[in-house]
């Protein structure tokens, strides 16, 4: 019997997020990974996202792209973004459109969006003063906010954005875009306001992942906050419920614990 | 008597745009020009914008820099416009930021969302197919549409805007972005319909720099459309006029010349 899966190649699928994906999807995707490093358990071509002809095989007989390499430090110098995050960016649409890819999902960021934590009420909600706010009754940042990046990171993210967009109305290549929050490698988000507030939760990742792979190829580019269903919300996360059908099964509250946040890797 | 003019250096200050800035507000302004050749008649530093250290000199003591240098085709390749544009224009902003300028004006332009083009009503008026449309009726592409460019150049005028916000909010550089239509060499925009939509006329294109280099500093961050007061639109000129006072006195009609 053939293989039918989708063939999904996961740019960082060795990273948090590829490693979620693998784990919670697996069994219905046939998954590939594009890292500096081996993923464990699938396909993996290693090479430099920011080296166009080293990394053209791995887009041949794909059907979705998932791109989440970058340098992935919102304080990232100019320099590292612009190899890492720009070039190689332009580099996996470039690809995808040689070998017909049908759908770019790119892992854009809360940070294209950051300058908005500048501004009351969504500084509140970062710094944790909820005292200040009333439930559900203060203004959400929703996707069609003018884009407002808080570092060469987050100008990135809104580039990736803007060239999807290119891709998908010039070149045939399909493309969505998660803002995502912050997906933690403890997935506890107590730590923090700003942490309790853009958390995405490991099974939320992978569900709104699967939902942007699954998703007809009628719907052509969007752009999407991705959170759980928090509390305290910067980001409006209604727009994914509505248009992919997102139901987040997991909600920070409001406690926190302070502590550092440090990942492992 | 010392000069108190406010000092603007013009990247690009050789080109078309830079020029009519120059002969027509240089008794306002003390103008520089920052291009590949010299503009013969302001202070040219000679230099290409995508070289962080040869450029730096020119932004000392310099109050608003007009980025207007790059590569000017909305079918630039990849490679030109990462040099010319994505480099050149993070070199802009990084520089005005050291050199304590204090407003950065972008030649933003309507190809950051000239992917609207492919679709009615705006695909009429770019076509010309005017019979298709009520004047006046159909709607027009605000600066709060979402960004949906046609080319990397397009892209690149997206990325100067977000570059622009970051250095706003986080480097108390403040910048305008301007969305230009089509400034057009001879002036005469009925070349095609896309030139009768997107004209911005000489006299419209100087009116609306000047009112970004003089709007007050407590104005920190703005996108305009800018074009003249066309007959028939593509995009919505309303926020230039409510915001900054702009008064177009130019608007291109229907009809095409004969050639």
């Amino acid at each position: 019997m053939p293989n039918d899966k989708q063939k999904v190649l996961i740019t960082g699928g060795a990273g948090l997020i590829g490693s979620i994906m693998i784990d919670k999807l697996g069994e219905k995707y046939e998954f590939s990974s594009l890292d500096l490093r081996e993923a464990a358990g699938i396909k993996s071509t290693v090479a430099n996202l920011d080296d166009l002809e080293a990394i053209t095989p791995a887009f041949e007989g794909i059907d979705v792209i998932v791109h989440l390499a970058a340098d992935r430090s919102p304080a990232g110098s100019w320099d590292s973004i612009l190899k890492n995050n720009f070039v190689a960016t332009y580099n996996v649409f470039e690809a995808s459109k040689r070998a017909g890819v049908k759908r770019v999902v790119f892992a854009s960021s809360n940070h294209a969006e950051g300058g908005y934590y500048l501004d009351a009420p969504w500084k509140n909600v970062m710094d944790g003063d909820f005292h200040l706010l009333e439930q559900d009754n203060y203004e959400l940042v929703t996707e069609r906010h003018m884009i407002r990046p808080d570092s060469y990171y987050g100008v990135a993210k809104a580039y990736g954005e803007a060239l999807g967009s290119y891709y998908n109305d010039y070149h045939g290549v399909s493309s969505f875009h998660l803002r995502i929050g912050w997906v933690l490698e403890h997935d506890d988000p107590t730590f923090s306001g700003y942490a309790l507030s853009v958390w995405l939760s490991h099974r939320d990742t992978a569900q709104i992942i699967d939902l942007c792979i699954d998703a007809p190829e009628s719907h052509r580019y969007d752009i999407f906050n991705a959170t759980s269903d928090n509390t305290w919300k910067i980001f409006d996360i209604a727009h994914a419920k509505k248009a992919l059908g997102y139901k987040p099964e997991d909600r920070a509250g409001s406690k926190i614990t302070p502590r550092e946040y440090k990942r492992s890797d | 008597m010392p000069n108190d003019k406010p000092r603007v250096l013009i990247t690009g200050g050789a080109g078309l745009i830079g020029s009519l800035m120059i002969d027509n507000l240089g008794d306002k302004y003390e103008f520089s020009s920052l291009d590949l050749r010299e503009n013969p008649n302001v202070k040219s530093t000679v230099a290409s914008v995508d070289d962080f250290d040869a450029i730096a000199p020119a932004f000392e003591g310099i109050d608003t820099v007009i980025h207007l240098a790059a590569n000017p085709s909305p079918n630039g390749s990849w490679e030109s416009n990462l040099q010319n544009n994505f480099i050149a224009t993070y070199n802009v902003f990084e520089l005005s930021k050291r050199a304590g300028v204090k407003r950065v004006i972008f030649a933003s332009s309507n190809h950051a969302e000239g992917g609207n083009y492919l679709d009615a009503p705006w695909k009429h008026v770019n076509e010309g197919n005017y019979e298709l449309l009520e004047q006046d009726k159909y709607e027009l592409v605000t600066e709060t549409h979402r960004i949906r460019p046609d080319g990397y150049y397009g892209v690149a005028k997206a990325y100067g805007e977000a570059m622009g916000s970051y250095y706003n909010d986080y480097h108390g550089l403040n910048s305008f972005h301007l969305r230009i239509g089509w400034v057009i060499r001879d002036n005469d925009p009925t070349v095609s319909s896309h030139g009768l939509a997107l004209w911005l006329s000489h006299r419209d294109l100087v009116q609306i720099m000047d009112l970004c280099i003089s709007a007050p500093e407590s104005y920190k961050y703005d996108i305009f459309n800018a074009t003249s007061d066309n007959t028939w639109k593509i995009f919505d000129i309303a926020h230039a006029k409510k915001a900054l006072g702009y008064k177009p006195q130019d608007r291109a009609g229907s009809q095409l010349r004969a050639d």
